[in-house]
């Protein structure tokens, strides 16, 4: 009988389990026994979900006191619905994992009332949190002036590199120090072209991905952007990215090789990685974003060794899109501050955030090299078959874990160094709403849709296409949005200043 | 006469002939895709005869045959299961609309109609079975929602009723004293054997192919149907080759990883056993159901 | 004297038929918790919604959830598509999965007809994803069948199949019937085997032809059965299918003005902002299209012939 109640006032459930976290006020000394739900993506079978979360109970219990940790690992393709869904019915979640870029960027879930704000609990139970994160950092997680989330550490900006299978840089006597323009990138594709005619000297990655290599912080959307962080004066207008001489030039010049047959056909539909490409052996070259180790990540991936030129100067950037994940305070927790409690153990506690990033030792991976802090899967076991999936950059966890599996030992001096080179945007850390022109939004991107990826793919000829493209995109509201996201970026810089 | 009857069979054959081959051959590439290498995926394309063979694809996928077989096993317990509950729910509510004397029917087919075209979308219904019916992680997961019961298929079934049972029959067998309930067993059913078969067919592809529900309401893995195993295990690939860098070193060259084939290899496998089963059904397809005998 | 002729009227109806609407309840019980109350969930579409406050509380925004759907240069493409495609859908769909199921239905060969019968569903078996990429196989740019094999050998130039728009109201055609037709032949197909055989032994002994045959006797069959379906795809005329109009064409870009559909349009806009109540606004407008044309045949169809009207 008590279930069939429950079936018609349904909306009473959120309201209710929402409601809830005012009520809770902290019970001070004697915590009550509470369960932290975290609710991440990745891969995880039950059994390891549960001795995950049974070794991070030991630890909570010990340092909180009456507090158990539920890991619910959620596929990361469906991560997006599930979380949503998720919150949107009601069910607990006290941690999740927000990302920056889309439906679940920090400002939309903030809008949707999907995260509860958290200045006032980090100061009260976060010190560990504020003492080790950057404030460069925290800020990509605020909305206004407002801490909704923690980013994760991780490497925080991105170079644009072009790399490039190293048999075929040696045989074509390629000295990668030397590629440093487009032009000199153009140099080498050809001579590819006619030493491996049976090959595409450059292919996009999957869905026609080529970036331009140059520094632009798209600023959550790239209509109304910053074209290159370099050059930005203060005071600069944001910009229509379509628009600017270097998506001009950008795709002027991936026409002209298209042609020229420098680059795969059919970029701009592409299923396939350019890492796969690579390793198939149909394609030389590729033009991507370069994290923390490019080559060793590539040569690792790709199973063929892999040299990488970085292509601007200076070589890294942090725009608004490379913050990445970030740990948020679910709004339907029930128990906020044992949420940041947990929040916190994970940057304070080496043991805790090792558990929560590799699994269980001896049973998910073992100790390598004790000295050197490496690990390794367990006999037998590697990526694909793991019970339980490692991902490492997405919470606040340090850089005194282990080093991640299959990474050079002083991996964690790579990303500490690549972090110190980063030029930050002036766009970092402002998070633009657009629920004021969602319908400019949902039309752009419509067009967008349209052009761009066969635009930078080189497919459309940017002479006559790029005209219509920018008409469209006016025609669509651009402008509005411009104005729109200009204002709140003003606006978020005045607050920020002082 | 004879002559001509020979010439239009030989047409027709020659027509399906021509069908079968439009439907064949995307599949016979399909296969031959499966068991082709990646990289001669990649670098060649599809084609009919694989340029380098390779058992990478069934390899990978099968990697774990114990959830393998167990997901089969849960598919088939889940398809079952579902269609038989399916069928008898459709058959009630459709025999009564059928009747073309009953009053109120056309409201009843009216509330049946409107849930063709309206809904309320995702959240309101995961809400209604994980919070009020509390059916997530379990098996009902993959029974209950949205499968169980097709307007559409209902609808077919009243069609095929009323126009196939005339009405004399019903009539005689009420004034030889029978029952509603004995109507619908001993007449009604026997009847309506073909739509029954069709829609025995067609309700438990829909179960064997789903792999929504268990993608809402199934997060253990011990309960992975043979579908939501094979969609989670292409969702994780995806993830894989995509956030290299954010994941620990993998320890297997992501580059190399037979996508491609996977996404064949797992597609065989889950029509092969729909193509093995179909054919048990049609013996129900029988040309001429004797209503004359029935009706005596 | 009504009130008093009423009861017991109700009460006869109930004895003769209170067994047919007994059988109405499981059904109708599972409707009412897999549909109907979750229906609440349409109010979203005419909300600003958001968690906290849930589906009841949120404010109000009346129609400006809609606004986006009909306030772009692209509303009349994508209503044109959507129907377009729909209408060539139906009426091709139709006369193609009688013919077979006619076809199939004459055929002597008893093991043949079961061997046909197995092969034509096979298409609809494979999934969406899986036949964007058999698509692909065959219209790849380099490495597809149609510029490998045919053309090549034809001595013409190889086509960019992704680029040209203009081929594509063919392709999504030829890839909807290629899929669908099997399906809804199976449907037919059953009807036929409802004919009582009698019918067409006296026609035999008429000496009716085939065609009579099938004019007479065939046809007035299966007519109930294609007005059914006819009707029901009207209801969803507003709707199309995802997987077609977006995997199928690779999502190209150069394509779109050929290929988007209401939903893909939504799908496309909605990416970067998700707002759950301007998707729930297009769900509520493409039903409400479909039951309004839904409603109006009905009545057309109940004037003609009421026997075969859905209600």
């Amino acid at each position: 009988m008590k279930r069939f109640r429950k079936v018609v006032p349904m909306g009473l459930a959120i309201c209710l389990a929402a409601g809830m976290y005012t009520s809770e006020a902290a019970a001070a000394e004697e915590n009550e026994p509470y369960e932290v739900v975290i609710v991440e993506g990745g891969r995880a079978t039950q059994d390891a979900m549960d001795a995950v979360s049974e070794k991070l109970s030991e630890i909570t219990g010990e340092k909180i006191g009456n507090t158990t940790v539920k890991i619910v690992t959620v596929s990361q393709g469906t991560y997006v619905d599930q979380l949503n869904m998720m919150l949107s019915s009601g069910e607990q979640v006290d941690l999740c994992l927000t990302a920056i870029n889309n439906a679940q960027s920090v400002a939309f879930m903030k809008n949707a009332n999907q995260l509860l704000p958290m200045d006032s609990l980090l100061k009260e139970y976060g010190q560990d949190i504020l003492k080790d994160v950057p404030e460069e950092w925290l800020k990509a997680g605020r909305v206004g002036t407002e801490q909704y989330s923690i980013p994760g550490d991780r490497g925080k900006g991105s170079g644009i590199g072009f790399f490039m299978v190293k048999d075929i840089a040696d045989a074509l006597d390629v000295d990668m120090e030397t590629v440093k323009t487009l032009d000199d990138v153009e140099a080498v594709l050809n001579k590819v072209k006619e030493a491996y005619p049976d090959m595409y000297p450059l292919a996009p990655d999957v869905g026609g991905y080529n970036p331009m290599p140059v520094a632009y912080d798209p600023v959550f959307g790239y209509i109304g952007c910053i074209p290159d962080i370099y050059k930005y004066k203060e005071g600069d207008p944001l910009v229509n990215f379509y628009e600017t001489e270097q998506y001009k030039d950008w795709t002027t010049r991936m026409y002209k090789w298209a042609s020229q047959g420098l680059v795969m056909p059919d970029g701009a539909n592409s299923t396939v990685t350019n890492k796969s490409l690579m390793a198939a052996g149909k394609v030389a070259c590729a033009i991507r974003n370069t994290d923390p180790d490019p080559a060793g990540e590539w040569s690792d991936a790709v199973g063929k060794e892999i040299v990488v030129s970085e292509l601007l100067n200076p070589t890294l950037y942090a725009a608004t899109n490379h913050a990445g994940w970030q740990v948020g305070i679910g709004s339907t927790s029930q128990n906020p501050e044992r949420a940041m409690q947990v929040l916190n153990l994970i940057a304070a506690d080496t043991e805790f955030a090792n558990t929560l990033c590799y699994g269980v030792e001896g049973v998910h991976y073992q100790i390598k090299d004790s000295e050197k802090n490496t690990i390794e899967y367990m006999p037998g076991q590697d990526g694909t078959s793991t019970e339980y999936e490692s991902i490492w950059g997405r919470f606040p966890q340090g850089f005194d874990i282990y080093v991640p599996l299959g990474r050079p030992d002083n991996f964690w001096e790579i990303v500490k160094d690549f972090n110190k080179e980063c030029v930050y945007s002036p766009a970092y850390g402002f998070s633009y709403d657009p629920s004021n022109v969602q319908n400019e939004t949902a039309a752009c991107a419509n067009v967008i849709s349209k052009y761009d990826a066969p635009l930078q793919c080189g497919m459309l000829d940017p002479e006559t296409e790029l005209p219509m493209f920018i008409e469209e995109l006016k025609a669509a509201g651009a402008d509005k949005i411009i104005e729109d996201k200009q204002k709140q970026f003003d606006e978020w810089k005045k607050a920020n200043s002082n | 006469m004879v002559e001509k009857g020979k010439v239009f069979q030989i047409l027709v054959h020659f027509i399906f002939i021509l069908l079968c081959l439009s439907c064949l051959i995307p599949f016979v590439l399909m296969i031959v895709s499966s068991f082709t290498s990646e990289t001669s995926l990649i670098r060649d394309g599809y084609s009919f005869w694989p340029g380098e063979f390779s058992l990478d694809a069934y390899k990978y996928t099968l990697m774990d045959t114990g959830a393998f077989l167990k997901g089969y096993g849960i598919s088939i317990l889940v398809t079952t299961a579902g269609t038989l509950v399916s069928l008898i729910i459709t058959t009630l509510y459709a025999y009564p609309l059928s009747r073309k004397d009953l009053p109120g029917k056309n409201a009843m087919s009216f509330f049946l109609f409107f849930t063709m075209l309206f809904n309320g979308g995702l959240i309101p219904r995961y809400m209604m079975w994980t919070q009020s019916l509390h059916i997530k992680n379990t098996y009902w997961a993959y029974i209950l929602p949205n499968l169980l019961m097709s307007a559409f298929y209902v609808i077919m079934m009243r069609t095929y009723m009323s126009n196939s049972i005339p009405d004399e029959i019903i009539d005689a067998a009420k004034v030889d004293g029978a029952g509603e309930g004995k109507i619908l067993i001993r007449i009604v059913v026997p009847v309506a054997k073909p739509i029954l078969a069709t829609l025995t067919l067609l309700t438990g592809l829909g179960y064997w192919n789903d792999w929504l529900n268990g993608l809402y309401f199934i997060t253990n893995d011990k309960y992975y149907s043979i579908q939501v195993l094979l969609n989670r295990m292409l969702l994780d690939l995806q993830f894989l080759m995509s956030n290299a860098s954010q994941l620990a070193g993998s320890g297997v060259q992501i580059g190399m990883l037979p996508t491609m084939g996977i996404k064949m290899a797992m597609a065989v496998l889950g029509i092969l056993p729909m193509l093995i089963i179909y054919p048990l059904f049609q013996r129900y397809f029988v040309q001429g159901i004797a209503i004359g005998a029935v009706k005596g | 004297m009504k009130c008093n002729a009423g009861q017991p009227l109700v009460k006869k109806t109930l004895r003769k038929y209170g067994l047919l609407y007994l059988m109405f309840i499981p059904g109708a019980v599972y409707l009412l918790i897999n549909n109907y109350i979750p229906m609440a969930g349409i109010i979203i579409a005419f909300k600003n919604y958001n968690v906290r406050d849930g589906i009841w509380k949120s404010p109000w925004v009346g129609f400006d959830n809609f606004e986006y759907l009909f306030k772009t240069k692209d509303a009349w493409i994508i209503t044109r598509n959507t129907l377009g495609y729909n209408l060539a859908f139906i009426v091709l769909g139709t006369v193609f999965a009688v013919t077979v199921a006619i076809l199939l239905y004459e055929l002597k060969a008893q093991r043949a007809r079961k061997a046909y019968q197995t092969i034509i569903l096979i298409p609809f078996l494979i999934s969406m994803v899986i036949t964007s990429y058999l698509v692909y196989g065959f219209l790849a740019q380099d490495v597809g069948f149609v510029n490998n094999s045919i053309l090549k050998n034809l001595g013409k130039d190889s086509i960019s199949w992704y680029s040209e728009a203009k081929y594509w109201p063919f392709i999504l055609i030829f890839v909807n019937l290629w899929k669908q037709f099997g399906y809804n032949c199976i449907i037919y197909y059953a009807t036929l085997m409802g004919i009582d055989k009698g019918y067409f032994e006296a026609a035999v002994i008429d000496g009716a032809g085939r065609w009579q045959r099938i004019r007479n006797i065939t046809l007035p069959h299966l007519k109930p059965t294609i007005i059914i379906m006819t009707l029901l795809a009207l209801g969803k005329i507003f709707y199309s299918d995802f997987g077609l109009f977006y995997q199928v064409p690779m999502n190209s870009g150069p394509l779109v003005n050929a290929t988007n559909t209401i939903d893909t349009y939504v799908y496309r806009g909605m990416m970067s902002t998700g707002n759950l109540g301007m998707s729930s606004a297009a769900g509520f407008y493409q039903s409400i299209v479909g039951f309004v044309l839904v409603l109006s045949v009905n009545l057309i169809v109940r004037r003609v012939d009421r026997e075969n009207a859905l209600f």
